[in-house]
């Protein structure tokens, strides 16, 4: 099974990735600890390959570039070139996206991952509206909230 | 307060207001933080006899009705503001 993160999640990876103390220091990542970190790591290691898509990348992107300066910045920014140097990228067009049934509700990126989801991808996202979409269409998904709910009692 | 005392605080206040309905599956939806000082935790939950009553939950366990409920929680001091339904299970 192939994962796909999703824009939140592949932001805790990146960030981690730099160091687990800049993810509660940046904006984007500050909803997690490190615990939560150690956590995603785990559950990629289930994984047989990980994969993208441009507009995660893009979102990323977006993000990663408000928020952090000096040497966080060339940290975490080495970390997403590396990652997006060793990541399969897959592709679904805009055109496509945009003809689905959640692009009005959930935007263009989670239309897509909505999409690739039928394509034996298991998408990893914090993000309820698109898990409970992918779920609804009968496909696979990981909301990685469950994961980090089940380790709190 | 870190994230994992927020969510911890979130579905003690979900058990307890809801103690009397037989709640079960209690889980962790969502978690956002619209600044630093408000925690906005969505808890899922199910109730036992809207599971006992599914036809679908008969023969997978799995119930078909769900609540989603969105905990505001100061950030300073734990306590809790508000408890609404989560938006994007309204429609």
């Amino acid at each position: 099974v192939g994962f796909i993160l999703d824009t939140n999640t592949l932001l805790l990876l990146i960030v981690g990735n730099a160091s687990k103390a800049y993810i509660s220091e940046f904006k984007h990542t500050n909803i997690f600890s490190k615990d939560d970190y150690d956590l995603l790591l785990e559950l990629l290691n289930d994984a047989d390959a990980i994969v993208t898509i441009p507009q995660v990348i893009t979102e990323t992107s977006n993000r990663l570039s408000k928020g952090l300066t000096g040497k966080r910045r060339q940290h975490v920014w080495a970390e997403f070139q590396h990652f997006i140097e060793e990541t399969d990228e897959v592709y679904c067009s805009s055109s496509n996206g945009s003809r689905d049934t959640a692009f009005s509700r959930l935007g263009i990126t989670d239309a897509i991952l909505a999409i690739l989801s039928q394509e034996q991808h298991w998408v990893v996202t914090c993000d309820a509206p698109l898990f409970h979409e992918i779920l609804g269409r009968g496909h696979s998904a990981i909301n990685f909230n469950h994961e980090i709910g089940r380790k709190i009692l | 307060m870190e994230n994992r005392e927020a969510i911890k605080r979130a579905k003690d206040f979900i058990s307890e207001v809801f103690a009397d309905e037989g709640i079960v599956d209690i889980g962790l939806e969502e978690i956002k933080r619209e600044d630093n000082d408000i925690w906005d935790i969505t808890i899922g939950f199910s109730r036992d006899w809207q599971k006992n009553r599914s036809i679908t939950a008969a023969y997978t366990g799995i119930s078909s009705r769900r609540s989603y409920k969105t905990i505001k929680i100061r950030a300073e001091d734990g306590e809790v503001l508000s408890m609404e339904e989560a938006e994007w299970a309204k429609n």
